[in-house]
């Protein structure tokens, strides 16, 4: 029944092995620092320097993979500094006095403030391991330059859509650059020097094969044989450099959300062989996906409705039940029509697999399946069935959860909280003076604000957020396990970044607000109501002047 | 044609201890490979005969012996000349990587490395070896 990958058991005793990294190191860099003030200029000590060396490249090395990668950043930059020094051990009196004055003033005050970069964020936890739960996007964009402003100008509105930038000059230096994190990385250049790009990102690959690297070019849009040779050099992206910025914004989204992401999924198993369910369990324990198993089929639906999973695999001959028969009572209840449904089973007679899918089933997989197979497998439907359901569920110009979609999610996570005892907020926001957006510049410019907005809720709140276009230029966001306090911080931010995007309409340039209103949603009776005191709260804000957030009285409650 | 060997038994030598412990649940939990950890490269040398591991996974900057002379060693004894390395290390300039290559490693996993990942990216180096 339960997922039986040791997962949580490895998650926590690598999140004790970071806690104790974090320690050992502050105690060691304590250590150090005291060690540098105590070096004096009459008695050389070049053996010391060899051994901090050694100490910051262990540092190195390790905070990254205890996922500390900025504290490791800064660690590598004083480690060549400390390298640099070395070099004079040739000259051991003169080259020491030199050494001695720099390692006290330069080197002693980043020793000293470097445990305070010893902090695990909430996406630093060791790497890889909440990848679908981070704050901030771990992907970097790299911006190589070239002559004719059109680099300066993604770099100042990309940095507003809240991607982690890094700028170089030619595609050369990008490889040291990007040697020193392990992030996705999507290089942007331009057209004229794809190649050199794509050798980086094959280099790349060569020393961290798992590592997601896309190349995106922009130039004047060529012509379709220059497209071809694009293509099949195997760039991931082209786009022109007269697009707007903010459809770069939300095409470097796409791309991230397709490629770039550790694949998610839930799949649910049925087959009465406990053993066989084990052993997939483990096998698809690694990929990302989680898995419930089922022996026992007459719990099936109350499964279905808890675990709510993309995917169904079935075995077809189970000791009581015949899988057919269970997948039409399956397809009996509407809401488990659009759920597909994979038979596993060592049926070969083809007949007999057609009578089978006959039934209500999308698929059949022969029995036995090598591990590999069932990962594909698995990976491949998960993936086209968010993606489907995704495109169901979403508004087509912002990519966001439906009105309808986005107040069942608020009510799911209502009932969560209550069942749970958790806390979690609701916000409604609204775009100030939107009226006006659309009778000074017209409709395709509003609609340029709506998708930036998006755009930047989904770029700036956590993964676990949801967020919903309400209506026209109202949207509506649920963020679990979040204090009123936090939502507010969070929210601050966004609605600051978002005065700071400057628009483009024809010639004239101009600026765009925001309003929200936030309730905690537990505290009422239920999601409506919560649903209501965030619209009030709005409605406040909005009387006493825009561009700001108001909180609801949670004594107001109805 | 015979089925590639299935890769079973990894020698890790690190002289980071908790480097070690991160490898070894890496390896050992979410690889389910069979793993002994050493912590020098003179560990390494005495245990190697009567562990012999499928493969050796080897940090490159070591107190005492390095990742490349530990190699060297290893490889001193003929019979020992057929197991596959792959080097760890911090620094992966290209100029270093054909370095390491031309010591005759595998291939050369850069630090940080993911422990969520890593059995994938060494069975992915193995597989393409074979």
């Amino acid at each position: 029944m339960t997922k039986s990958a040791p997962s949580d058991t490895v998650e926590h005793q690598l999140a004790q092995l970071s806690q104790r990294f974090i320690q050992r190191s502050e105690r060691e860099l304590g250590e150090y620092c005291d060690k540098v003030s105590q070096l004096d200029e009459k008695h050389s000590n070049w053996p010391f320097i060899e051994e901090l060396h050694q100490f910051l490249h262990r540092l190195t090395g390790s905070a990254g993979t205890f996922g500390l990668p900025e504290f490791s950043q800064q660690c590598r930059e004083l480690e060549k500094r400390v390298k640099d020094y070395l070099q004079h051990a040739d000259d051991p009196q003169t080259g020491w006095s030199t050494v001695m004055s720099k390692l006290h003033h330069d080197v002693q005050p980043v020793l000293q403030q470097l445990p305070s970069h010893l902090v695990l964020t909430t996406h630093a936890v060791p790497h890889g391991l909440t990848r679908a739960d981070t704050h901030d996007d771990p992907v970097v964009v790299a911006l190589v330059e070239h002559p004719g402003g059109f680099i300066d100008a993604l770099q100042e509105e990309l940095r507003h859509f809240g991607f982690t930038l890094l700028r170089v000059k030619k595609p050369k230096a990008l490889q040291h650059q990007l040697d020193t994190t392990t992030s996705a990385v999507i290089i942007i250049t331009h057209a004229s020097l794809a190649s050199d790009s794509l050798a980086i990102k094959q280099h790349l690959h060569r020393s961290a094969p798992q590592r997601t690297i896309a190349t995106v070019c922009f130039g004047t849009y060529p012509d379709f044989d220059s497209r071809y040779r694009l293509a099949a050099m195997g760039i991931d992206g082209l786009f022109a450099d007269s697009t707007h910025v903010s459809d770069v914004a939300e095409y470097l989204q796409r791309l991230q959300s397709e490629h770039l992401q550790a694949v998610e999924g839930k799949v649910l198993i049925v087959d009465d062989d406990a053993q066989l369910l084990e052993h997939y369990s483990l096998v698809l324990s690694t990929t990302g996906i989680e898995v419930k198993t089922l022996s026992k089929p007459e719990r099936i639906f109350s499964l279905l409705s808890e675990f709510q999973p993309d995917i169904l695999l079935l075995d077809v001959h189970m000791h009581a039940y015949f899988g057919p028969t269970l997948a039409r009572m399956i397809r009996f209840q509407p809401e488990w029509l659009s759920l597909p449904i994979i038979y596993l089973s060592a049926e070969q007679d083809k007949t007999a697999q057609m009578k089978a899918l006959a039934s209500g089933a999308d698929e059949f997989i022969s029995k036995p399946i090598s591990d590999m197979e069932l990962k594909e497998t698995v990976i491949t439907r998960c993936f086209r069935a968010r993606q489907l359901a995704g495109l169901l569920a979403r508004d087509s110009l912002t990519g966001l959860l439906k009105h309808s979609l986005i107040k069942q999610e608020i009510a799911n996570e209502h009932t969560r909280c209550q069942r749970l005892k958790e806390r979690a907020t609701v916000v409604m926001l609204d775009i100030d003076h939107f009226k006006k957006v659309n009778d000074n510049y017209g409709h395709s410019t509003g609609d340029m604000v709506i998708k930036a907005l998006a755009n930047l809720l989904k770029h700036r709140l956590r993964k676990t957020d949801k967020i919903g276009r309400y209506g026209g230029e109202e949207f509506a966001v649920v963020m679990p396990q979040c204090e009123l306090r936090q939502a507010q911080q969070i929210l601050e931010e966004i609605r600051i970044h978002f005065a700071e995007l400057v628009f483009h309409c024809a010639e004239l340039e101009f600026h765009v607000t925001l309003s929200a209103g936030i309730a905690q949603l537990e505290a009422y009776a239920n999601a409506d109501a919560a649903l209501e005191a965030a619209d009030k709260a709005l409605y406040e804000r909005k009387q006493q002047g825009r561009n700001g957030i108001t909180l609801a009285q949670v004594d107001a409650q109805g | 044609m015979t089925a590639p060997p299935k890769l079973q038994r990894i020698m890790c030598v690190e002289d980071d201890e908790d480097i070690r412990q991160v490898i070894e649940i890496s390896l050992q939990h979410i690889g389910q490979f069979d793993v002994l950890l050493c912590e020098s490269g003179n560990k390494a040398l005495q245990k190697v005969d009567e562990y012999q591991p499928d493969l050796i996974l080897l940090d490159v900057m070591m107190p005492g012996m390095d990742g490349p002379s530990t190699l060297e060693a290893i490889r001193s004894k003929p019979h020992n000349q057929g197991i596959p390395v792959i080097f760890m290390t911090a620094k992966v300039q290209p100029s270093e990587i054909e370095h390491y290559l031309s010591l005759g490693a595998l291939d050369v996993i850069a630090k940080p490395f993911d422990p969520m990942t890593l059995p994938q990216q060494i069975e992915t180096i193995w597989e393409k070896a074979l």
